[in-house]
């Protein structure tokens, strides 16, 4: 994998633990293998949270539109953290 | 994410699309409503074109869990100060409801015609008190609210099935709510006569709230009905035809003229 990427992992596993921000998510391992859905168990406005802290630190680097749109929070939360993270990459111009 | 103090509770709240064309502010149902109903499959692909609020409603999503303030006058100003929190007071804005919050969203057109453009009621359950509060009444203790959440929101494990639970018991024993859904009747005929903006109803026609989207369509001047196969939870049934409808509507024909003084 890339930096690119990397860098994009690296910041999504940041956001989640800041926007969950309980004792149990600091520990937690989290890598691209971690699915939102069945390893986190996180709550479909926790995920909107995430997301919207993403998008906040890109701004209009990131297409939201792009990125997010159609798919139904059931399938967002059905992704692992590296399958989100692609998304991105794929959204945000290499720097 | 922005946190807004409104009567007695906090209320979360996001804006996608900042800055783009006009503004709507979509507002989701009861319960198992928040933010997150309208937000990947109808928020954000509506954003690319327009200006789109959420928030998640009092004693719903990131909101606080205020112990009264769940009548349609009360959440009507919550949405008055939402509206006004990201400066879209005085002028008029599309508003999205689907459920508890279709009734909100006609709660406040009803009662600020001027700030409204178009509004779009999703299987509007009008009255609440003999389409919601039937499936609530029942919940009376802590094991009956673990029958609720097994019933009617099922799916859940582990962790989010707690925190549910937790949200739940403090909405059911510790707030107002139920009385609150108890006593919401139907809008007077002659007020909803007297609406005079476009109105989108959009229904499942498996719905058990049908009745309600006819009964609408009669007595609003200017409303059309749209039928989805799908039941009342149309935004999970049938996002992309939802979509399509609401997307639609907003775009057709730029802003329509307004009949103020009507």
């Amino acid at each position: 994998m890339s930096k690119h990427y990397d860098d994009i992992q690296a910041l999504v596993i940041g956001k989640i633990r800041s926007t969950i921000n309980e004792d149990w998510i600091q520990d937690f391992e989290i890598d691209g293998e971690t699915r939102f859905n069945t390893d986190l168990e996180i709550e479909s406005i926790e995920f909107v949270k995430i997301a919207d802290a993403i998008q906040a630190h890109y701004g209009t680097q990131l297409d939201i539109v792009g990125w997010l749109s159609g798919k139904s929070i059931h399938e967002l939360i059905g992704l692992s953290v590296g399958e989100l993270a692609a998304f991105i990459a794929g959204a945000v111009p290499e720097a | 994410m922005q946190m807004i103090s409104v009567n007695g509770a906090e209320l979360s709240s996001m804006e996608l699309g900042r800055d783009k064309g006009s503004a709507v502010v979509m507002l989701h149902g009861l319960v198992s409503g928040n933010m997150a109903s309208w937000y990947s499959s109808v928020a954000t692909p509506l954003s690319g074109e327009r200006r789109v609020v959420l928030y998640d409603q009092r004693g719903h999503g990131g909101s606080s869990i205020p112990g009264s303030g769940f009548d349609l006058d009360s959440q009507a100003a919550d949405l008055q100060a939402v509206i006004a929190h990201h400066g879209l007071a005085g002028q008029p804005v599309d508003l999205v409801g689907h459920s508890m919050g279709a009734l909100v969203a006609l709660r406040f057109a009803l009662r600020h015609p001027h700030q409204l453009r178009r509004l779009v009621l999703v299987d509007a359950p009008m009255p609440a008190r003999d389409y919601v509060a039937p499936s609530l009444l029942g919940v009376t203790s802590p094991a009956a609210l673990a029958d609720y959440v097994e019933n009617h929101l099922g799916g859940l494990s582990g962790r989010r099935r707690e925190r549910l639970h937790q949200r739940l018991s403090a909405l059911f024993f510790g707030s107002t709510l139920m009385r609150d859904v108890l006593e919401m009747a139907s809008e007077p005929d002659a007020d909803l006569a007297a609406l005079r903006r476009p109105v989108l109803l959009v229904y499942g026609c498996h719905s058990p709230c049908l009745a309600a989207g006819l009964h609408l369509q009669r007595t609003l001047p200017q409303a059309q009905l749209e039928l989805l196969d799908c039941g009342h939870y149309v935004i999970e049934e049938s996002p992309s035809a939802l979509r399509i409808l609401v997307d639609r509507f907003l775009s057709a024909g730029g802003a329509p003229a307004l009949d103020i003084a009507a």
